[in-house]
């Protein structure tokens, strides 16, 4: 029995106490601002991460969805929403191909994405509109603010690739090393 | 005469409501809020960094996007590129109306014609439309409206970036040939065209400052920068014969900043001061090879026992000819000098089955004594087989009253006096 209380507190310890945090900032002249770019560990060997029960949402809000871009973790669904009183259409294309259809307000189309990679989510009805799904393997990621900065929290201690993403911008690559505090990761792309 | 009535009150109406000019494009301005100082010292005189601009079709080489303040209108979201070829390829064209006017004031002053004056107002008026579709595209127009004419000088597309960046643009339309050329009419200082720009041997034949109508290829990488072309060989858009004429150009920039300012920092050329400096020395070589179809008709009349008879006659023939040319410009801190030879061979300009050759060349100094006025001085010589030697030389002064509004005071003294008249010239010009 104190074996596995002491199993039980290395556990808890090693998988809470110890986790760390990423952060840093992305530097960028490439686009106007370095906001919504999205930094996270490409891979965590040996585990499974279940996705969340609730759906994610993205919703269409005067011809421009909302977020533009959204990270899920494999498996996730996501909500789309049409806020808008003319119909939009809702299709993906990348690593998931699919097509929703087109509706009109109030009503909403769920989509599980199952495949990693990114996703484009287009309306053939409006051509300008653009968003996408970044379907990822952990949970362990963040956005850029407007200033560059991101956080990605709550990280088990290991040795990791950090990754970039961005539509318009080429994917930069470090190595990062996580044991009990935060580390600092800076990207100039 | 109903169109060009049409066209010319176009051109007042914008002259009202807009304005561009002749390659010192406002619209950029407009575009990226930015001063024409950015691009240019004294317009339409580019620093290096409006020479990487306008060589990367009026786009900044390094992430264009990050500085365009003037949202352009989507034609399909980037992301469409996924779904080609079952949809159209995206694109965008300028938020706003991508025009600009010049307005040229000039006051003519000819020295040996009894001193007769003039004020030429306006003397021309040039409206542009310059933009781009997305990064793919760059565009090009230019309505000049001089006197009672109105004429397209200017109207061409250039598709970006062909499989390789920067190495290949395709352009078509009505263009200004080997527009690299350091002494580029267009963007000269001076009111006068030197004489490689300017001369020609034959009526109506080649000259290197006509635009043509035509296909190019061009493109620029680290220091090496080319342009490749089939023009119809006229200087209009028409062709008056089946053959269409190859060009090239070749530029070689030593020192400096390399075309594409590869190993540059983005931005780090934005100099907020002397901006126009740039040590470096630029090599170019160029040729051109045409065929002209001539004409000229002979009226004759003759009178026999009181009766008058007139008849014509016209001869028809070919001219085939080239034009070899070298060029060097140095830039060393406020000075830039440039310098320019050209040989021309045509094997019967005049009819008469007589070869002609000829010889061109000119040395310009530009000098900034401040950001606002710049001294010119330019010495320049023709010689023609079987004509005069032509020799000239040419003082100007550029004062950039305001970025957009500048006057240029030009004295034209010919060495010998029978071969011009020496003239002194003033310019206003603005753009906006």
């Amino acid at each position: 029995m104190r074996n596995i209380l002491i199993g039980l507190f290395l556990v808890i310890f090693t998988g809470t106490c110890m986790a760390g945090g990423i952060k840093g900032k992305v530097s960028t002249a490439k686009i106007k601002s370095p906001s919504g770019i999205l930094v996270y560990i490409e891979k965590i060997d040996g585990k499974e991460f279940p996705p969340p029960a609730e759906h994610l949402v993205m919703d269409q809000v005067k011809l421009v969805f909302i977020p533009r871009v959204l990270p899920v973790l494999k498996g996730a669904a996501v909500d789309f929403v049409n806020s808008d009183d003319v119909k939009h259409n809702v299709f993906g294309v990348g690593s998931d191909d699919f097509d929703l259809g087109t509706w009109t307000k109030g009503i909403v189309k769920s989509y599980t994405f199952n495949k990693l990679g990114d996703v484009a989510i287009l309306c053939n009805v409006h051509p300008e509109m653009e968003a996408f799904v970044v379907v990822l393997q952990n949970p362990y990621f963040g956005l850029t603010d407007a200033g560059g900065n991101y956080e990605i929290k709550d990280v088990p201690p290991g040795k990791y690739k950090l990754k970039t993403w961005h539509d318009r911008l080429k994917p930069a690559t470090k190595d990062v090393e996580v044991a009990g505090d935060t580390v600092e990761v800076g990207f100039e792309i | 005469m109903k169109g060009k009535s049409l066209l010319l009150v176009l051109v007042l109406v914008f002259v009202v409501c807009f304005c561009v000019e002749a390659y010192a494009i406002p619209t950029f301005a407009r575009k990226y809020r930015t001063s024409c100082q950015t691009c240019h010292s004294v317009f339409p005189k580019l620093t290096p960094f409006g020479e990487a601009f306008r060589k990367n079709g009026f786009m900044i080489v390094e992430g264009d996007m990050a500085y365009v303040k003037e949202e352009p209108v989507s034609m399909g979201a980037e992301a469409y590129k996924r779904v080609w070829p079952d949809a159209v390829w995206p694109t965008t064209i300028p938020g706003y109306v991508p025009l600009s006017l010049m307005v040229i004031q000039r006051f003519n002053w000819d020295i040996d014609d009894d001193n007769a004056t003039e004020f030429n107002f306006p003397h021309e008026l040039e409206l542009m439309f310059a933009g781009t579709f997305g990064e793919d595209f760059t565009f090009f127009a230019e309505l000049e409206a001089e006197g009672d004419e109105v004429a397209a000088h200017t109207n061409w597309l250039m598709w970006n970036d062909l499989f390789i960046e920067n190495l290949i643009n395709l352009k078509a339309g009505f263009f200004d040939i080997m527009s690299n050329r350091p002494y580029n009419s267009h963007r000269r200082l001076t009111i006068s065209r030197n004489s490689i720009e300017n001369y020609r041997v034959s009526d109506d034949g080649f000259r290197l400052r006509d635009n043509q109508a035509g296909i190019e290829l061009n493109g620029f990488k680290n220091r090496l920068a080319y342009a490749v072309g089939l023009v119809n060989g006229t200087g209009e858009m028409g062709d008056d014969n089946k053959r269409k004429d190859p060009y090239y150009r070749v530029d070689l920039k030593l020192f400096g900043l390399p075309f594409d300012r590869s190993g540059q920092e983005p931005g780090a050329d934005l100099k907020s001061e002397k901006n126009w400096q740039d040590n470096s020395i630029q090599l170019g070589t160029f040729g051109y090879f045409g065929e002209q179809d001539l004409s000229e008709t002979t009226v004759t009349t003759t009178t026999v026992a009181g009766v008058t008879t007139t008849s014509t006659s016209t001869s028809e023939w070919s001219n085939d000819y080239s034009r070899l040319g070298v060029d060097a410009r140095v830039l060393f801190y406020n000075l830039d000098v440039m310098a320019g030879y050209l040989w021309g061979n045509d094997d019967d300009p005049e009819g008469d089955g007589e070869e002609i050759d000829s010889n061109a060349w000119f040395v310009e100094a530009q000098y900034h004594l401040f950001p606002w006025l710049v001294p010119i001085l330019r010495y320049e010589e023709i010689l023609v087989d079987g004509r005069d030697d032509v020799e000239k030389v040419i003082a100007s002064l550029n004062i950039l009253a305001r970025a957009n509004l500048k006057a240029i005071v030009e004295g034209e003294i010919f060495v010998d006096e029978d071969d011009g008249d020496d003239k002194v010239t003033v310019d206003l010009r603005y753009v906006f």
